[in-house]
């Protein structure tokens, strides 16, 4: 028995500690050390953070109840107030087309759009994990439907389909977030589909079937965890799409019903003063375009960090 | 890709901010402006040209016997006629008939028809076609909201409950000559037949398309209904053989359906549009009036209607009456007005000022939170309740009935807001037991004709508290009916009216309705297109198309 390698020999490189195959401490080490890399992925790390304190302690943050119409929030003739700085800090940001305080309603509205983002998409990550894990390990017929059904899924516009369900059930949060996990999820199983027919190739896979693994505990235990990397990033990304469904949805009048503060909502309320009073429009505007960008570059920098066959 | 994509959101912020820099908030003139003055004289109508028109929603139905709604109302004006008409001053003048020969009680209406009016389809109108109108306003299968008008006609009541086969009062002398004989004197008698429901309607047609006719409608009217493209656009073109061979002016008007305010104001500004169906938008409005450009084009006239929030009786807990009063004290009128740039009057009873009957003194509900949560705690609900009311889509009525739901959050009630489309809204307000609350802004109630029994009979008498009637507080008092009945019959106008004011003032009492805002109107239209005020805003055929023309 050799047990000394001659480097210069082999053809495989030596292990050395780093590269050692995944412990769970150096691969978090890893990926946290290639994220602190990535400029833009911290930026958007630290605004998606900013954005979720904000969500969180809005009670404390907003100056005024959102839902409240102020005397002063219009001018005599009924229009929005501009912002009131420097002379007074009643309305920071000026008021809405009801006489609401922008501000507050803007740092509300992040409560309903983070809430239906992370909630929806959450749902969507798992419906999509499940179908797209049994589409992609099953042979015959039970995976080949399951792919098909989602292809149909999939080709239906995903707006439209939104709209239909929330006009069969009555619009609220919980059923814009189950509306919209429902429309999304066609994606992540696609993707799942993909990782899962070559996961199930591999030996480990092959080894656990001949020790007598039943398939649900092959899925459960051993592919599953390889589709975390995929579902972390898709659980990012899918925050940003799904932040734009609920604004859309809003827009549409469908999603969030008022007084509730929603930016999409506030964007359709607003449209009608775009020339008398453009600041409801260009806020709320602002916040969903900040929101969708920074989890966006966060899921991306995620997904550069995750990626196994990056070298760096 | 990532600092492009960064770069670029940079750039787009920016802009974005220097744009929002620019336009802040007009100065502050006075509260709303006061009209422009009319048109100088001597301007000679010229022929020719198409009027283009917007609305966001689509028209309900052009049958006259059965639309009801502010969008239908003007519109079946160009395309009917009815026995008699208004002119420009509301004076009441023959129009397909001459003025009747009325009997000396007051009971016996003669008519005698012009000779060589024909409908659209070239047949000329006969007495038989006005006989047949009527009833078929009466007829039960037609579910008419405006069948409670002809109840005063012998015999209407017996054929409407299906106890007679034809109405006895509807009577056809010859050709040219009708009869109608009614069961007392009614003052409003004559305003009933210059109404929309008496509009001539050819038999063979209505009998041709059946529940359809309203999409097909055909009369003698000023102008041929041509085609109707649903949610797209309505076309009209001129009638070359109406019997006022001069008018109209205009070659046709275009109906663009499925624009909201905003746009409809947009295209306008730009030439393609010549009247704003759905009016100014609030957004628009400061900006609008402030413009020396617009003077001229801007019409302004007081309308004589109540806006409201109708609370159904039927339905709970609106039964109780000190809840309706809670909710009619709960109300922040001022600041509905505001938010409608301050275009019109808060309400406190049911009548509108300019209408005959108006009781100027009459003990409404002031604004009072606290005295209204009390109340609702007195009828059982110290901890408010849960409800909905339906609104209109059009901009600005949603944003009024969310200041309805601030106002109803204050004393406890939790209050949802469905904006739908118009015809849903009529339609749902409609069915009995649907909806506890209707907004009416955008849809009602305004004058068919200036007297008091107009607010009565097809919005608060039992007969309208059917399904497809317009009573949609579902309130039903058979002594206020007769009481109504009987003022209408009296001979004695100033005893008549101030029947009416009692009858009014025990409404008020009853809190059926919540008499938010008398509305003003206001308009705007392109240079190109012409006519006096009352031509633009007519107080009840609302746009009078046939006296409108464009130059060029």
């Amino acid at each position: 028995m050799r047990t000394h390698i001659d480097a210069s020999e082999q053809p495989i490189r030596v292990l050395e500690d780093a590269d050692r195959l995944p412990e769970h401490q150096s691969q978090l080490a890893l990926v946290w050390r290639r994220l602190k890399r990535d400029r833009l992925a911290l930026l958007g790390a630290v605004i998606v953070a900013l954005l979720v304190l904000v969500a969180i302690f809005a009670d404390v943050l907003a100056p005024y109840d959102p839902t409240v119409p102020f005397d002063d929030g219009l001018t005599l003739q009924g229009m929005p107030v501009p912002s009131t700085l420097p002379e007074s800090s009643q309305f920071i940001l000026g008021s809405d087309s009801s006489g609401r305080d922008l501000l507050s309603r803007i740092i509300f509205g992040a409560r309903v759009s983070l809430t239906v983002g992370v909630l929806a998409n959450g749902l969507a990550v798992t419906i999509g994990l499940v179908i797209g894990s049994i589409g992609g390990y099953f042979r015959g017929w039970v995976g080949a439907l399951v792919m098909r059904f989602t292809d149909m899924m999939m080709a239906f516009p995903s707006l439209l389909l939104a709209i239909a369900l929330v006009a069969v059930l009555k619009p609220s949060l919980w059923v814009i977030v189950l509306v919209i996990g429902l429309v999304y999820w066609t994606w992540i199983a696609r993707v799942v589909y993909g990782e899962v027919l070559s996961l199930r190739e591999r030996e480990f896979v092959t080894a656990a079937v001949c020790a007598g693994a039943s398939a649900g505990r092959v899925l459960f235990r051993h592919i599953l965890p390889h589709l975390i990397p995929t579902a972390i990033v898709w659980g990012t990304l899918g925050i940003a799409t799904n932040v734009m469904l609920e604004a859309s949805l809003s827009y549409l009048g469908i999603g969030v019903q008022p007084p509730t503060p929603s930016w999409g909502g506030m964007i359709q309320q607003g449209q009608y003063y775009y020339r008398s009073a453009p600041w409801l429009i260009l806020f709320p505007g602002l916040a969903i375009m900040l929101t969708v960008l920074s989890f966006n570059l966060l899921g991306d920098g995620l997904r550069d960090a995750l990626d196994p066959y990056q070298r760096r | 890709m990532k600092r492009l994509t960064l770069f670029a959101t940079a750039m787009i912020v920016v802009s974005l901010a220097l744009v929002s820099c620019g336009p802040q908030a007009p100065e502050e003139g006075s509260a709303a402006p006061t009209s422009p003055p009319e048109p100088a004289t001597g301007e000679e109508p010229q022929h020719g040209g198409t009027m283009v028109l917007t609305y966001q929603n689509d028209i309900a139905t052009l049958d006259p016997a059965i639309g009801y709604d502010w969008d239908n109302w003007g519109m079946e004006k160009w395309v009917f006629d009815a026995l008699l008409d208004y002119d420009v001053d509301m004076n009441m003048v023959p129009h397909i008939a001459e003025m009747p020969e009325v009997s000396e009680d007051g009971t016996v209406y003669t008519f005698t028809l012009r000779k060589g009016v024909k409908f659209h389809n070239g047949r000329e109108v006969k007495a038989d076609d006005v006989a047949y109108t009527i009833t078929r306003v009466i007829d039960p299968e037609t579910k008419s909201p405006g069948q409670s008008f002809y109840f005063t006609i012998k015999g209407s009541e017996e054929f409407a409950n299906g106890e007679a086969d034809s109405v006895e009062g509807i009577e056809v002398l010859d050709d040219y000559t009708i009869r109608f004989t009614l069961t007392q004197a009614d003052a409003s008698f004559l305003n009933v037949m210059a109404l929309n429901f008496s509009f001539i309607v050819p038999k063979e047609e209505v009998e041709k398309w059946g529940e359809d006719f309203g999409h097909h409608p055909m009369g003698t009217g000023p102008f041929v209904f041509k085609e109707w493209v649903p949610g797209q656009k309505l076309t009209f073109v001129r009638n070359e053989n109406y019997f006022r061979p001069e008018l109209p002016y205009l070659d046709g008007v275009e109906v663009q359906i499925g624009v909201t305010p905003e746009v409809a104001l947009l295209r306008l500004e730009k030439g393609e549009v010549d009247f704003l169906g759905d009016g100014i938008p609030p957004g628009e409005f400061v900006r609008l009036t402030q413009d020396p450009a617009w003077e001229n084009r801007i019409v302004h006239a007081v309308r004589v209607n109540t806006t409201h929030i109708a609370l159904n009786t039927q339905v709970s807990p609106f039964d109780d009456v000190r809840v309706r009063r809670a909710v009619n004290m709960a109300i922040d009128k001022e600041r509905i007005v505001q938010l409608l740039n301050g275009r019109g009057k808060p309400a406190v009873g049911i009548l509108p000022p300019l209408m005959p009957g108006y009781d100027p003194n009459i003990k409404g509900y002031d604004y009072d939170p606290e005295a209204a949560k009390e109340l609702l705690a007195e009828a059982g609900y110290p901890d408010g309740f849960s409800t909905f009311i339906e609104c209109i889509s059009v901009d600005p009525e949603p944003k009024l009935c969310e200041s309805i739901q601030s106002d109803l959050k204050e004393i406890g009630i939790d209050l949802e807001v469905h904006t739908l489309a118009s015809s849903t809204v009529i339609n749902d307000a409609g069915t009995p037991g649907k909806v506890p609350m209707v907004w009416s802004g955008g849809l009602a109630w305004t004058q068919d004709y200036p007297h008091p029994s107009d607010f009565y009979g097809p919005i608060l008498g039992c007969d309208s508290a059917v399904e497809g009637g317009w009573n949609w507080a579902w309130y039903c008092n058979p002594e206020l009916d007769a009481r109504e009945l009987k003022a209408r019959g009296m001979s004695d106008w100033d005893a008549s009216m101030k029947e009416y004011q009692e009858i009014f003032q025990i409404l008020l009492d009853e809190a059926v309705w919540v008499p938010v805002f008398h509305l003003e109107d206001y308009n705007a239209h392109s240079d190109a297109l012409h006519g006096r005020v009352r031509d633009f805003i007519h107080p009840v055929h609302d746009i009078w198309a046939e006296n409108l023309w464009k130059s060029e």
